[in-house]
């Protein structure tokens, strides 16, 4: 055989075996290492949210389709009741995209908590919407009023000093209502899919 | 035979201090004992797959394209590693983060592709990426713990000194990665001295 066919021919039969055994090792793999990242780098925020949850949010996850883009929701169940539902969203900060988990009452709509997952805002300064007395203040916000800042005709207080950042935690909540409103009409179904699982 | 092979890699030839190779992930990643024990592993899992797996395709490898399979082989069973880790083992993942998948151009794994496993038998094979690997391994992990006890005051993440304790700040970062290497060094041609001089 010619020198350069049997060249090619094992260049292309090892590159494709390993093709072959890369994407098989992929499709095995791949769902348990979106629970881990969604444990080790997200899962710290959506127990925050759903802190009163006797479930495991994480599993308790269903992915719906809301005006073609796909949102993961996370259910907080007590005593087999979802009593709280959780979503991601994010809004450009001061020094990159921040991410919130927003959660929200089933019922009412009612924002029940909401926790920073990912942010690079300036340490110390920016970094302080990370801390409690700022993220409870979405606490109890009503569907009705969209979460905004004070100075932006809203009703939540911003951090000294950080005022983009606390804008890009606003305007995240934010999303998070507007998209939640979208949801909400589907969510007993997506809530019945998951009880027969 | 398969003894020396598989001692070779740890001490007559023992990869980061004899050989200076890979010296990325050893001055990148041992800044804590876990992440050079995780690297270490993590490396001599490649290493023994792909220097196995080389010396059964060795009859079939067509000698002008070797390299270009050997970086295929070497680099699915680098993508299968990060894989696993993310899976299993998170933390771990995340601790070593971009240098999982820089083992593919970890020369020693290239250097004993080219170097040992296309021109012996696989069990020789076998063993000589088994003590090579340890050989890192061992390396990473001692200067890990150095580096960790002298710039952190830990070991493996557990605070060993009081509160009044002041690391050295400078043992945690690259040039104490340096300075540690060149230590081993200094150690290591020193006995070979003494052993020289004896005999």
């Amino acid at each position: 055989m010619n020198d350069a066919v049997k060249m090619f021919i094992v260049l292309a039969g090892v590159t494709t075996t390993c093709g072959l055994l890369l994407a098989g090792a992929h499709d095995l793999t791949r769902e348990r290492i979106v629970t881990q990242q969604l444990r080790y780098i997200k899962g710290p925020a959506i127990r925050t949210v759903l802190s009163d949850a006797t479930n495991d949010p994480l599993l308790d996850r269903r992915v719906v389709a809301v005006s073609g883009k796909e949102v993961t929701l996370f259910f907080g169940k007590k005593g087999g009741r979802v009593t709280s539902i959780a979503l991601e969203t994010a809004a450009q900060g001061y020094a990159g995209p921040v991410h919130i988990i927003s959660g929200f009452d089933p019922e009412s709509g009612t924002c029940t908590a909401i926790a920073v997952a990912l942010s690079q805002e300036t340490p110390g300064i920016g970094s302080r919407i990370t801390g409690d007395a700022f993220t409870g203040s979405f606490t109890g916000l009503d569907p009705a009023t969209a979460a905004a800042l004070r100075k932006d005709g809203g009703t939540i207080d911003g951090v000294g000093g950080a005022t983009v950042s606390s804008r890009a935690v606003c305007s995240a909540v934010a999303a998070a209502q507007k998209l939640f409103k979208e949801i909400r009409p589907s969510i007993s179904e997506v809530e019945r899919e998951n009880a027969h699982q | 035979m398969l003894i020396n092979d598989f001692t070779r890699g740890l001490w007559e030839q023992i990869p980061p201090f004899r050989l200076v190779l890979g010296l990325c992930p050893t001055l990148a990643v041992t800044s804590t004992v876990t992440g050079g024990a995780g690297m270490g592993i993590a490396t001599t899992f490649v290493l023994v797959c792909s220097n196995v797996l080389i010396s059964v395709l060795r009859p079939v490898i067509h000698p002008k394209v070797r390299i270009a399979v050997f970086i295929v082989i070497i680099a699915t069973f680098v993508v299968f590693v990060e894989m696993a880790t993310q899976a299993w083992a998170y933390p771990v993942y995340q601790l070593l983060g971009i240098f999982i998948p820089l083992i593919v151009v970890n020369c020693i794994i290239l250097g004993r592709a080219e170097a040992f496993a296309s021109k012996h038998t696989v069990v020789r094979s076998f063993f000589d990426g088994l003590g090579m690997g340890m050989g890192f391994t061992l390396s990473l992990a001692v200067i890990g713990l150095l580096r960790e006890l002298l710039g952190s005051g830990t070991i493996a993440g557990r605070a060993l000194f009081g509160p009044s304790f002041l690391p050295c700040t400078l043992m945690a970062k690259a040039p104490g990665a340096f300075i540690t290497i060149g230590c081993f060094l200094a150690i290591m041609n020193g006995i070979d001295e003494r052993k020289r001089s004896i005999k």
